[in-house]
């Protein structure tokens, strides 16, 4: 067992790196994307946030796989032909966008409405209020959930695997099929997604717990 | 691309027959992991270490590893157990045995945010501990947690999805399936998305209705 291991560490190592890599990647695109549709969301005129409201619907409604086979296979016919790197990290990034809108607008509502309403009355306009008052107020309130949220965005980094993108677990489906041990590879790859998770769990309830007691 | 295009009827009998074995998987898999949920839940609050420290490290492991590794270990290890179980049964196990974690999760938050002194309430009125948890504490902390059990049910019904790995002819396979036969192939999905979109609506609002229906001001 432990010879198939050490052969195959430092495929499964590299994997791992792609794996992170297109987590921080999804993660920073996401949160970004997310945090301007909130913007949209809370504070828009009315037919760009029924818009954000529609892409955010839709995109909580149907799987993440179903995203990357319409890109994978579908796109192709429409002409639209993603490498599938590229490709992946759209879908991904896309799709995390719509759960990541959530997080902010719900920190964003969160905050009272009179802090907005004392702002204006005190001659500020709407990006100054948001920049020195209302965001970083809501950025304390989300980092813990966008912690968790990575945690979701690595297991789901998984299914890239399923349109050949090389990662974690396609590294680990080449390595069995060369070896036939599914148990040990499989195994190993379990526990090496479970020591990112768990590791970002901890830290995600850490946050949680900080913010809760340090904001009465 | 017109409207006749788009809803390609030719489709509709094979995207049915999927959309049946994705409702059957997610019916059959969350029915398990809210029954399972429960013992779970208890054993990992329990404050007895002999029994929290086996459900916690079981909620944790299976939480923290992706729906798709589960798939494959249990794909593959009933196989060399010699075990002849189906594709599709070997599939509701794979998802039970995430969505238990899950669920347990959501029991315990529900269950520890109902007052504790209804505890010494039922004791003073002689109550057993049995009787206080089923009749007084049980049934708060169930309608407290119906919104999150729905919103695990629609992850639920998404994750049904990653079942097409292997093999089962659910929704995504069929229409993978379909979509290898004709050119059609974004018209295809298109209609894939709307059949989940829809599944996932009905489960939305029947957890909406039912938390109103509920609820005690009604």
């Amino acid at each position: 067992m432990f010879d198939t291991l050490r052969e195959s560490g430092w495929l499964l190592l590299e994997g791992t790196m792609w794996t992170i890599l297109l987590s921080l990647v999804t993660l920073l695109l996401g949160g970004v994307m997310g945090f301007l549709l909130a913007l949209i969301r809370v504070y828009g005129v009315w037919p760009l946030r029924a818009v954000v409201d529609a892409y955010v619907y839709v995109v909580r409604g149907i799987p993440l796989l179903l995203l990357l086979f319409f890109m994978y296979y579908g796109l192709p016919y429409m002409g639209i032909d993603l490498p599938t790197l590229p490709g992946g990290i759209a879908v991904m990034s896309l799709y995390f966008t719509a759960l990541m809108c959530e997080i902010w607008r719900g920190a964003l509502q969160s905050l009272p409405r009179g802090q907005l309403e004392a702002a204006r009355a005190l001659g500020m306009r709407l990006p100054l209020a948001l920049t020195i008052i209302l965001v970083p107020q809501a950025v304390r309130a989300v980092a813990g959930p966008l912690v968790n949220m990575a945690v979701l965005i690595v297991k789901s980094t998984s299914l890239v695997s399923i349109i050949g993108l090389s990662e974690l677990t396609m590294v680990g489906h080449e390595i069995i099929e060369r070896t036939f041990k599914p148990f040990e590879i499989l195994g190993a790859i379990a526990v090496i997604y479970f020591s990112i998770c768990y590791g970002l769990s901890r830290l995600g309830k850490a946050i949680e717990e900080k913010v809760q007691y340090g904001n009465p | 691309m017109d409207i006749s295009s788009v809803v390609e009827l030719r489709f509709l009998p094979a995207l049915m027959e999927g959309a049946t074995i994705t409702v059957e998987l997610a019916a059959a898999s969350g029915l398990l992991s809210l029954l399972f949920a429960l013992p779970l839940a208890l054993l990992s609050m329990s404050g007895k270490r002999l029994l929290s420290a086996p459900a916690r490290a079981y909620i944790e492991i299976t939480r923290n590893v992706p729906l798709l590794i589960i798939v494959y270990l249990a794909y593959f290890g009933l196989a060399v157990a010699g075990s002849s179980m189906s594709a599709f049964a070997c599939g509701i196990l794979a998802l039970t045995l995430q969505n238990s974690s899950y669920i347990a999760e959501i029991y315990r938050g529900a269950l520890q945010s109902v007052d504790s002194r209804q505890w010494e309430g039922g004791k003073a009125l002689g109550m057993t501990a049995v009787q206080t948890f089923t009749i007084a504490i049980l049934p708060q902390a169930l309608l407290k947690s119906l919104p999150a059990l729905f919103n695990q049910i629609v992850l639920l019904l998404k994750d049904t999805s990653v079942i097409s790995v292997i093999s089962v002819g659910e929704l995504l396979m069929q229409s993978k399936t379909l979509s290898e036969k004709t050119a059609s192939t974004y018209e295809l999905f298109l209609m894939v998305g709307a059949i989940y979109l829809i599944l996932t609506t009905l489960v939305t609002l029947t957890g909406r209705v039912l938390e109103r229906y509920l609820s005690f001001s009604h």
